[in-house]
Order: C-alpha cells, then structure tokens, then sequence
C-alpha cells in the first residue's frame, strides 16, 4: 500500500467521523452534564456498541495476537476472559452504582465522597495513569501501524488522528462519542469478518494454517501449556483490575437509559469483547505459522508485538491490508475519543470542589479545555512510546491492586477510607515483590530490597498476587470495623453538575447554545 | 495435553469469526428496535 493511499483512507475517514459527531451533537449539548455524561442517553443497542467500540482498540491488532504468538491457546482464552471478567462484573455494579450514587459522574467524585482525600488521590492517580497510558499507546499503535504498512510518518498519523478526534470530542463530548463508536462498531464488526475469514482463505484454510503452526511451534496448540495458561490467567487478573478503575465505563453506566440496559449492555459486551479478542489472539498463532515471528523476549529481533502486520505482510492480498487498515483507523478512534473524554471528565467532576461555586459555562469551558490538554500531552507522550509502553503493565498491577477495595464501598457500609488504602497499599507491595519489570528500582529499595523472591516472568503471581491480597485484606478490614458509613450519603454528597429547576429544566440561563 | 487437532482448530477458527457476525448481527437487531424501526 502506497503512503498516499493510506494518508488518503486515513484523512478521509477522519473527515467523515468528525463530520457525524459534530453534526450529531449540534444543539445537543447544553450542559456540562452533556459533555460529561450523557445521562440515561443511550439505548440497549448504542450502549452495547459504546461498550464494545471503547474497549477495542488498536491494542487488539498488536497486544492481542502478541498473547497468542507467544504462549498460545491457553494465553488466547485467558485474554477473552480477562476482557469478558470487567463486562461481566460492570453488569452487577452497575446498576447499583446508579442506585446507590444516582447522580454521579466519576469514579474519583465517588472514591472522594466515600473514602476521603486520601484513598480519592491514590484511585486519581492510578486512574489517570492506566487511561493516559492506554491513550497514548493508542496513538502509537496507528502510527506504527501506518509506518509498517505504508510508511506513514508516525507523527503524521499521531498528530491527524489526535487533532481531528479532538475536534469532535471537544464539541460534542461523551455524546458525540458514543455516537460515532455506535457507527464505528457497525462498521468494524463486518470488516473484521470478511477481513479475518478471507484471510483463512487467502491462506488455504484452517487445515493449512494448522499445518503450519504445528510444523513451527506445536506447543501453541496446546490447552495444557503451563506457561500460556498462567500468562493468560495473569492477564484475566491485570485486565479485570485495569477495568474496574477505568472511568470510560462508570460514564457508561450512567449513559444508559435505565438499570435494565445498563444489565443487559454489559452482559451483551461480555459476549462481544470476549469472542473479538479471542479472534485477534488466535491470528498471532496463526501468524507464527506463516512469518517469521521472534517470541523470545530476551532476543534482539524480538517481533511478536507486531506478529499480526508480519502475517498481513507476508501473506495477506491488498484489499484485505486496506480492511485491515481502515479497521485499525476506526478501532483507534473508537478508544481515543473515549479516552479524551474520560480523562477530562474525571477532572471536570471534581471542579465544583475546587473551584468557588463555578457556574455552567465556566464547567463547558474548563471540560473543553482539558480535553485539548489531554489530547495534546497524549500526542507528545505516544511519539515517545517506548517508554509509555513499559508503563502498561505497571498500571495494570495498580488497578489490580486498588479495584477491589474501590468496588467494595458500594456495598460494604464497614469499609473505612483508610481501611481501603491500606488494602490497596498492601496489595500492591506483594504485586512489586514479584513484578518483573523496573526490577533494579524494585531491588533497590532500601531494607526490603534484598529480602524480596524472584520476579515472576509470567506476571500471575505479581498481579494475581496484588487483586487477591488486596481483596483479602478488604474484607478483613470491613470485617474488624465497627463504623457504619450510611451509603445513603453519597446520593446527597454528589449531585448534578448543573442546576436543575423545579420544573426539571436546566435553571442556569447560559445552559442553552 | 497434546496439541489440538486440525478438525477442533477449524472449528474454533472459523467458529470464532462466526461468533464475531453474530456479534454483528445482534448490533443490527438491538440498534434497529432502539430506533424504533422494528416491531416490539
């Protein structure tokens, strides 16, 4: 594919989404609350499409067949269920977070209201590192991706994808972006179907994809392989965590309509964002088969990051690369707008605390612009990704070790603020005892460092360790307290964004635009 | 546990892609009865 033709597809499908969000949410944003939360907005079938085009990033054509070249089957199913585990969970705390917390926002707006300054600090800044992390990794992976097939220059495509997604995402905020991911699943779903199976064609059916696999490294056929499945159980743990503390889906479940499609949505993206990542992982087996894949992480040649764009290198015919393309196009966009606008919301729901009762423009604005500053520090940071990327798995031992301890205020009335922390904290030391990356900082920490056991290669012990010791020691926690929290006090704690009248219309007169 | 057969990883190939439409058909479905388009 030439470089003018993937500038092309890229401007043009850029062009067209910016167009629908702006068209879509023209007269349709007349509060901060619109910008923020699309409240009791969507329907049981946008909501499923929001929550299958937010989750599904660019991430599924590199991370997801790297599980799969690298550790196999037993590492296939485990990332399906890592990504199906968060779905499942959201489908119960959802609709009690709405009951419990009917007017919320965020994550950190409720962490703060129920925990108190220091537990909302720590879920912040693990929130925001895990989000920005995924944003920025986003980013670099179009950009990647256009220069291995096309030879895009990478900051090209950062800085097209960023700025155009930011203009539709600034206007329209969480509305524009759920619709333009509804479109883009509608989209994305067919093309990964008729670009997937004409590739099993393409290579001579799944008879001849199994030949080759087996003649390269029959071990990745293999359920019982014991490195694959405590890989990909340890990415069930890190994914599961990751999730909980992600602010894209408490948005979410205040977006749809009612707790019945709140249920229903989540459980449907269950089903959906378990069978497509199962499909992207099984392509990294598949191209072990047919291109010249290094998996051995200690090699210099290492290349199973990028195992799926050898195999459409090696053996996928052109029309089927410019599929490929345009999926990965409409995926990145998919998360990046949703992550634009998380990131600013979890900031814009915490502004009445810290600004002197801040009227409704004064909200729009300071929404609109930490968009643009999340959007523009996000460019900067992917095109230096590499060490962006080291910081993944870092942020997912951080969500492991705080999800528990979060989701449990919801339902524990015992659980106090610095009850949670401590879980958290706790959590976290025996998730960096056996973390295997930053090793000589981890070592190198005075007293403990010499004391600690080896890394973990696999990870299942470092995050496995850290969601389990910190939900152990939860609710051991709940259990030795003797405070009653009243829950009932977070639904007067947090309120709306806007003023709302007696007549159930906006109050504040320059709500309308 | 030895390695799956040719027969199991055609299934599970093609039974995932076929998974994937399923997927797709069911978006069509919900998002047309959201929008009214279809008979409840």
């Amino acid at each position: 594919m030439t470089t003018a033709v993937a500038l092309g597809l890229t401007v043009a499908t850029l062009l067209l989404f910016t167009g629908l969000g702006i068209w879509y949410s023209r007269g349709a944003v007349h509060s901060v609350e619109d910008l923020i939360s699309a409240r009791n907005s969507a329907g049981r079938g946008q909501l499923t499409a929001t929550l299958i085009a937010s989750v599904m990033g660019v991430w599924i054509l590199f991370s997801a067949p790297e599980a799969g070249a690298g550790f196999g089957i037993a590492a296939v199913v485990g990332y399906a269920i890592g990504e199906a585990a968060p779905m499942l969970a959201y489908s119960k705390v959802g609709p009690r977070l709405r009951s419990v917390v009917p007017d919320g926002h965020s994550l950190t707006e409720y962490a703060h209201a129920r925990y108190g300054d220091a537990m909302y600090a720590f879920v912040l800044v693990v929130s925001m590192l895990y989000m920005f992390v995924f944003l920025a990794a986003e980013l670099t992976g179009i950009a990647g991706a256009l220069s291995l097939v096309a030879g895009v220059p990478q900051w090209q495509t950062a800085v097209l994808v960023g700025g155009f997604v930011l203009l539709y995402t600034g206007y329209g905020g969480l509305r524009a972006s759920i619709f333009t991911d509804t479109i883009q699943t509608l989209l994305v779903l067919p093309l990964l179907v008729v670009a997937l199976g004409g590739a099993v064609v393409a290579l001579g059916g799944a008879g001849a994809i199994h030949e080759s696999v087996v003649a390269a490294n029959p071990t990745l056929l293999d359920p019982g392989f014991a490195a694959g499945l405590q890989f990909g159980l340890a990415l069930a743990f890190a994914i599961l965590g990751a999730e909980l503390i992600n602010q894209t889906w408490w948005q979410r479940i205040y977006a749809g309509k009612d707790d019945e499609t709140v249920r229903r949505s989540f459980r449907s993206a269950m089903l959906a964002n378990g069978v497509i990542v199962f499909l992207a992982a099984l392509f990294g087996i598949v191209a072990v088969g047919q291109a010249n894949v290094v998996t051995d992480v200690t090699s210099a040649g290492y290349n199973a990051d990028v195992a799926f764009f050898l195999l459409l290198e090696a053996a996928f015919p052109e029309w089927v690369v410019l599929a490929v393309v345009l999926v990965a196009l409409l995926l990145v966009m998919s998360s990046v707008d949703t992550l634009f606008n998380a990131l600013s919301s979890i900031v814009t729901a915490d502004l009445p605390r810290l600004l002197a009762d801040p009227d409704d423009r004064t909200l729009k604005l300071g929404a609109r612009a930490l968009t643009v500053a999340v959007a523009v520090a996000a460019i900067y940071v992917s095109l230096r990704a590499q060490s962006v990327l080291r910081l993944f798995f870092f942020a997912d031992l951080l969500g492991a070790a705080v999800a528990f301890p979060l989701i449990y205020g919801l339902y524990s009335r015992r659980l106090t603020g610095p009850g949670a922390l401590l879980s958290s904290v706790g959590g976290l030391a025996v998730g960096l005892a056996f973390f295997p990356d930053f090793r000589g900082v981890i070592t190198g920490l005075p007293l403990v460092g010499d004391l600690l056991p080896a890394a973990d290669p696999l990870y299942l012990t470092s995050f496995g360790g850290a969601f389990l010791v910190a939900t152990g020691l939860t609710l051991v926690a709940a259990r030795l307290s003797s405070t009653d929290h009243d829950l009932e006090n977070l639904s007067r704690d947090i309120g709306r964004l806007d003023d709302v009248a007696p007549d159930g219309g906006v109050a504040d007169e320059e709500v309308r635009e | 546990m030895a390695a799956i057969g040719p027969t199991l990883f055609a299934a599970i190939l093609w039974g995932s892609i076929l998974a994937v439409a399923c997927v797709f058909g069911y978006e069509v479905y919900a998002i047309a009865r959201d929008a009214g388009w279809l008979s409840r």
